[in-house]
């Protein structure tokens, strides 16, 4: 595996927790309020890439 | 495909699983001082994080297939190549199915909690059913959510 494909892996997976963890961090210690939660979660979900086995191919078409 | 690019896309999402679930479970219950709005939606959230966990590792594991099977085979729009694209996508076909599914259960699931509506119940169980379906529909991908293959 190339050095940019790992850096990419490991980029993505930083990134999906990154993006989570605040959210997360500031429900656990009960600092949200609804309107930081909604946010956090409307943000989570609108972050899911869907089909992504078709975005990846087609980018190598 | 070398070790290394077989394992690494599921290693990576099976440790965000396990952090998710974390997390879930923390919010679950230490949280007396959630509401309990905020408390679904930070259910919500960490279920977010599971499927995005899936959704990038399907896209990874998947490019690299690509990269390995298909690019090799001639230049970007190439019959060549095109034709073992098409076949690839149709062999991913069920993974980015099982995928889309589960996202769009969890927005609907969000999208009932915002609305304020009594009936968040069915759109929840529909949502967590069909995450909880996730690692057996990715498993032939070799694609393994929260454990090994």
């Amino acid at each position: 595996m190339s050095p940019e494909a790992i850096v990419q892996i490991v980029t993505s997976a930083l990134g999906i927790v990154a993006a989570v963890a605040p959210g997360v961090l500031a429900a656990i210690t009960g600092r949200a309020t609804d309107e930081e939660a909604i946010a956090h979660a409307v943000s989570a979900v609108h972050a899911i890439r869907t089909s992504p086995a078709e975005k990846a191919i087609e980018e190598r078409r | 495909m070398t070790e290394l690019e077989r394992v690494a896309p599921p290693a990576l999402a099976a440790l965000s699983i396990v952090a998710a679930l974390f997390a879930f479970v923390v919010v679950s219950g230490c949280s007396p001082t959630l509401t309990p709005l905020q408390r679904r939606l930070a259910i919500i959230e960490t279920t977010a994080l599971t499927v995005g966990s899936a959704s990038e590792a399907i896209h990874l594991a998947s490019g690299v297939q690509a990269d390995t099977d298909c690019v090799p085979l001639g230049p970007s729009g190439s019959p060549e190549r095109g034709a073992c694209l098409d076949l690839l996508l149709e062999r991913w076909r069920g993974a980015d199915t099982a995928v889309n599914g589960a996202a769009l259960a969890l927005g609907a699931w969000l999208a009932a909690e915002l609305a304020g509506h009594g009936d968040t119940g069915a759109a929840m169980a529909e949502a967590l059913r069909l995450v909880a379906e996730l690692p057996r529909a990715l498993a032939p991908y070799g694609v393994t959510l929260g454990g090994g293959q």
